[in-house]
């Protein structure tokens, strides 16, 4: 049976990201990371609202765009759920996405001077240390 | 709206019962040395002032809190109309101030009437009612100018000044004071509005305010006149401060002695016996008689001009005069026991009229006195403890003054000079007949100097009026009138004197609105009785004071129209002004300044930012 | 229609003076949400209320509020609209039981229980004199009897200025997620980008007497970026820069704040010979205090 899972999340103001949009990047982490399962109810808007001390409303935009998206399922007069694991997104949105991604990732590694396999050992490290907790 | 009642109580009652307090103990302590009830008139303005001092400082005060905007917004912003905020607020400060003012003096006027002989007349409970209504009428002032500043200030101030300058008494002021108090609550409840800078609206808001608003402006006018008149007198060429007063004037006839008075009233006289009289004046002394009692008592009056009460000091009693059974009533002095009541003669009858003790007569026992009243004059007769009247002069006359004239006495009424022998005097205590009514020509108001000779055949009597000539008063003239043993009475002669003082100056209080002098002239007698001294026969208006005043009503009526162009008044409401500054004159238009603001222009529309919403 | 909006202005202008404080203002608030409102000192919020309410007269145009001409408001008008400000003027001399009682009888749809919801939010006995409660307690007592009147529409102008972080969190706390301010519509002014970030589903900006932007927050904040270029030379000319918020010269660095602007700024940035050019987002908080700083002087280069 589902019973609401606690969503640890946090918000910062002044951060260049929109509230509504660091809502939604930290469940899709959640999610992506394991610490969100399929079928785990996500806390009421007022709730989330309260625990993150911001207007309800902006939980209630963060929870529609993620559930337009796919990533949450409303069941009738229960609340919202995690929803199943599909791909979401088109092939062609993927990759768009995995270089933007990279793109960004190469922007902040650059200055650092470090050298390009030790930086990909520890991309490869990062990857495998999360890859277990994914379930099936 | 009772919350709000509840709520301004709670918070001054701690400063209204202190005030009680300290009150109570002043008044507590001076009643056991004086007696309150007998103190004369500057005494009752002073403790007034002091009441009205107290209502305006804490109508100032509490409106002052919530003056501030955000204050005022917090006030008014709820589902209450601002008429019951102000009536809520204006309610805790009138029972705050009865109890400060009238709780006290009720208290003592009840020690004092239970438990000492002192008299406690029916004028006498009426003064809490009348401190309280002070008191409040000077809160509701100060409410009003701490919430309209200083351009409608003296719209509530003059109301006060009303109370001053009123010439009514006893009831008639208490009525005064109602209306006084009525006006300045309509006042507070149009100024009490969430606007604060927002004219009056409607026509009788606007009336109420702009009325004693063009008064005050008139009152102003007459305070720079005064400063104008100080710089006259500093540089040295006003009349009444010139080393030698003008030749000819009223000024030089006032400031003469009495004999070259009398000599220059016969200035420029054909009659026959003019220089013999002009020798006759050099050889003797002349005798003045003059009022000696301004401010005549008036029955149930609230504050006397001066105490009504006199000593017997043979047998140590003090009498004191009541109002309310028009008699004397007398207490030992050493132990304060009550010894009676005295009227008239026999039968102790009431006094006609209110009586004040006078100078004493010339016979009188030790411990003997006088009482003036009406057309009598009364003497006490301590040794038979009895009151009789001795002078009695015409019906309707009121006796203004007297004096030693030679052998006898001279009566001054406000119609007539009467002569009496000295024997009947000191020979019983009878009625006494005069020998001489001489009419005099002019009125009370206007005379200034009356000065007599003793002639061998009779008197010469010589007039000046001109008390008021400096003002709107009478023409000044100095009348010499003669009298004869046989009881002939002839005019000698009659001088006109010349003004000192330009028509500008001497109608100042007329010219800026007659329609205004007029006004207040009628508010400062309302209720009030006719007196003597307030009757004058003023000379005519110049034509050139006529044609000043419609002069400046004339301006008055460019600048209105000028005024009201930019202002947001409708056309009814502007042609309305229109028509009040015209008719009252420049006073109004300075109201009309003061109340009615201009309409703000508005700037075109700024050029639109590149980065617009 | 006028339904709809619970404050709306047509033109509305207010002078001072040679000051315009309102300048043609023409703003509709609809009705429900969180409307922040936003502006720098002498911006004309304050001025705005006070015609709103009543107690202040346009110089011209027009303001309405809950559909009803701002200068006839009547009392049962006033029961609809509840106003806290930020000096939380209550009457000192009074107790907390005292006040909540004059409200209770003059509010005819006062809700006891929203009272009592949010004053348990605070350390305030019923019997505490109001002048001895602190500045935090005042707003909250405040901010319960602005809410326990059911208003329809509730503004706040700075209720938070002098709070310290305790007091602030438990007033928006209240304001948020109390079910009587759910009813009704809020208009929140503040200085502070923190709190409006937290609170604000529209984002209304005033600057000098004139409605600047009225969005959502995150719509605004998506229009302004901040472009980092390495200019040779001394660079444009300032007010030649299209959609230009802010400059500064940072080690040798441009850096544009802009409003407005695409991809196709980077191709003007080029053009003016930069060598290198990023851009990113940047915060709520950057992005108003840009907007409202353009007017100002840039400052001199570093």
């Amino acid at each position: 049976m589902a019973r609401t899972v606690p969503l640890m999340l946090q918000i910062a103001t002044g951060d260049p990201r929109p509230i509504v949009r660091q809502i939604v990047d930290g469940v899709r982490m959640q999610i992506a990371t394991g610490g969100l399962r399929a079928g785990d109810q996500l806390p009421s808007v007022r709730g989330l609202a309260q625990q993150l001390s911001i207007n309800p409303n902006t939980v209630a935009k963060a929870y529609a765009e993620l559930t337009t998206e796919g990533w949450l399922e409303s069941r009738q007069g229960m609340g919202l759920y995690v929803a199943a694991p599909r791909q979401r997104l088109s092939d062609t949105e993927r990759e768009r996405r995995l270089d933007d991604a990279v793109g960004r990732f190469v922007n902040d590694v650059i200055p650092l001077d470090f050298a390009a396999d030790e930086v990909e050992s520890r991309v490869s490290h990062a990857l495998r240390r999360l890859a277990p907790r994914r379930t099936a | 709206m009772y919350d709000f009642f509840k709520s301004e109580l709670i918070r001054f009652r701690g400063w209204a019962l202190l005030a009680a307090v300290v009150h109570l103990l002043a008044l507590a302590f001076m009643a056991r040395v004086v007696d309150l009830a007998q103190q004369p008139l500057l005494v009752h303005r002073v403790i007034g002032g002091v009441y009205a001092l107290c209502g305006l400082l804490l109508g100032l005060y509490q409106m002052g809190t919530y003056r501030k905007p955000s204050q005022w917004l917090s006030l008014l912003h709820r589902p209450m109309a601002p008429t019951r905020v102000a009536f809520a607020l204006a309610a805790a400060a009138t029972v705050l101030l009865a109890v400060a003012v009238a709780l006290p003096l009720l208290l003592v006027a009840l020690w004092q009437h239970a438990l000492t002989p002192r008299v406690v007349d029916l004028r006498h409970w009426l003064l809490p009612l009348s401190g309280a209504l002070i008191a409040t009428a000077a809160y509701l002032a100060g409410a009003f100018c701490s919430l309209r500043g200083w351009r409608w200030a003296g719209a509530a101030l003059i109301l006060l000044v009303w109370l001053l300058v009123s010439r009514a008494y006893g009831v008639g002021m208490i009525a005064v004071e109602l209306i006084v108090l009525a006006w300045l609550a309509v006042l507070l409840r149009v100024a009490f509005v969430a606007d604060l800078d927002a004219p009056p609206r409607g026509v009788f808001a606007t009336a109420a305010v702009a009325l004693p608003l063009q008064v005050a402006v008139q009152v102003l006018v007459l305070v720079v006149l005064f400063g104008l008149e100080m710089v006259w007198i500093a540089q040295g060429s006003h009349p009444n401060n010139t080393p030698t007063p003008p030749v000819g004037g009223h000024n030089e006839v006032e400031k003469m002695d009495p004999r070259d008075r009398m000599v220059a009233g016969l200035r420029g006289s054909h009659h026959p016996e003019a220089p013999l009289l002009r020798e006759q004046i050099r050889l003797s002394d002349p005798e003045g008689l003059g009022v000696q009692v301004p401010k005549l008592p008036q029955y149930q009056e609230l504050a006397n001009f001066r105490p009504m009460e006199f000593d017997d000091g043979e047998r140590r009693e003090r009498w004191v005069f009541s109002h309310d059974d028009m008699r004397l009533h007398g207490y030992r002095l050493a132990d304060n026991r009550a010894v009676g009541v005295l009227g008239i003669g026999k039968e102790e009858a009431p006094f006609p009229a209110v009586v004040l003790p006078g100078d004493g007569l010339p016979g009188m026992e030790p411990g003997d006195a006088v009482l003036v009243g009406g057309d009598t004059l009364y003497q006490y007769i301590s040794a038979e403890h009895r009151v009789v009247p001795r002078v009695r002069v015409a019906a309707g006359e009121t006796l203004m003054g007297g004096s030693p004239l030679g052998q006898g006495i001279g009566m001054l009424s406000d119609r007539a000079l009467y002569f009496y022998d000295g024997r009947p005097l000191v020979e019983g205590h009878a009625l006494m007949v005069p020998r001489l009514r001489v009419p005099l020509p002019g009125a009370m108001g206007d005379l200034r100097n009356l000065d007599l000779v003793e002639l061998v055949d009779g008197h010469l009597i010589s007039l000046a009026y001109s008390a008021r000539s400096h003002a709107d008063g009478a023409a000044p003239v100095q009348i010499t009138l003669r009298t004869h043993d046989d009881g002939r009475i002839e005019t000698v002669h009659t001088r006109a004197l010349a003004y000192d003082y330009p028509p500008v100056y001497r109608y100042r209080s007329t010219w800026p609105s007659p329609v205004l002098r007029v006004a207040t002239e009628a508010a400062r007698n309302l209720f009030a009785p006719p007196l003597p001294l307030d009757v004058v026969r003023p000379a005519a208006i110049p034509t050139s004071m006529v044609w000043l005043a419609g002069v400046l009503s004339l301006l008055s009526f460019f600048g209105a129209v000028w005024l009201t162009a930019r202002s947001q008044l409708s056309t009814v409401g502007r042609w309305g002004w229109v028509a009040v500054c015209a008719v009252i004159g420049l006073p109004a238009l300075a109201s009309l300044w003061l109340l009615i603001p201009r309409r703000e222009s508005v700037e075109p529309l700024p050029l639109a930012h590149p980065a617009a919403a | 229609m006028s339904d709809d909006y619970v404050i709306e202005t047509r033109a509305l202008t207010r002078r001072y003076g040679a000051k315009l404080a309102l300048d043609h203002l023409d703003l509709a608030i609809p009705r429900g949400r969180i409307h922040a409102i936003v502006g720098a000192n002498g911006a004309g919020k304050s001025t705005l209320f006070r015609i709103l309410l009543g107690f202040l007269p346009p110089t011209s145009g027009t303001a309405r509020i809950l559909g009803r001409d701002s200068q006839q408001l009547r009392p049962e008008d006033r029961a609809r609209v509840g106003f806290v400000n930020e000096e939380h003027t209550l009457p000192g001399w009074m107790r907390v039981e005292q006040v909540r009682a004059m409200q209770q009888h003059q509010y005819p749809r006062w809700n006891a229980r929203a009272y009592d919801d949010v004053i348990g939010h605070y350390h305030v006995l019923p019997q505490q004199k109001v002048s001895q409660l602190s500045r935090g307690e005042r707003a909250g007592l405040n901010l319960a009897l602005a809410l326990a009147q059911t208003p329809e529409l509730l503004v706040l102008d700075e209720p938070t200025l002098g709070l310290d972080v305790v007091a602030k969190r438990a007033f928006l706390e209240s304001l948020m997620y109390s079910n009587a301010a759910e009813q009704c519509t809020v208009v929140y002014c503040s200085h502070q980008m923190e709190e409006i970030e937290r609170v604000a589903d529209n984002l209304i900006i005033l600057e000098r007497g004139q409605l600047k932007n009225m969005s959502a927050p995150e719509d605004f904040t998506a229009r302004v970026a901040l472009w980092v270029a390495d200019i040779p030379f001394k660079g444009p000319e300032p007010h030649t820069v299209p959609g230009l918020l802010e400059v500064q010269r940072l080690d040798g660095l441009h850096h544009y704040l802009v409003l407005d602007q695409d991809e196709r700024f980077a191709d003007y940035l080029r053009a003016q010979g930069a060598r290198s050019i990023r851009s990113m987002p940047v915060s709520l908080d950057r992005a108003v205090n840009g907007f409202l700083a353009k007017n100002h002087a840039t400052p001199a280069a570093a």
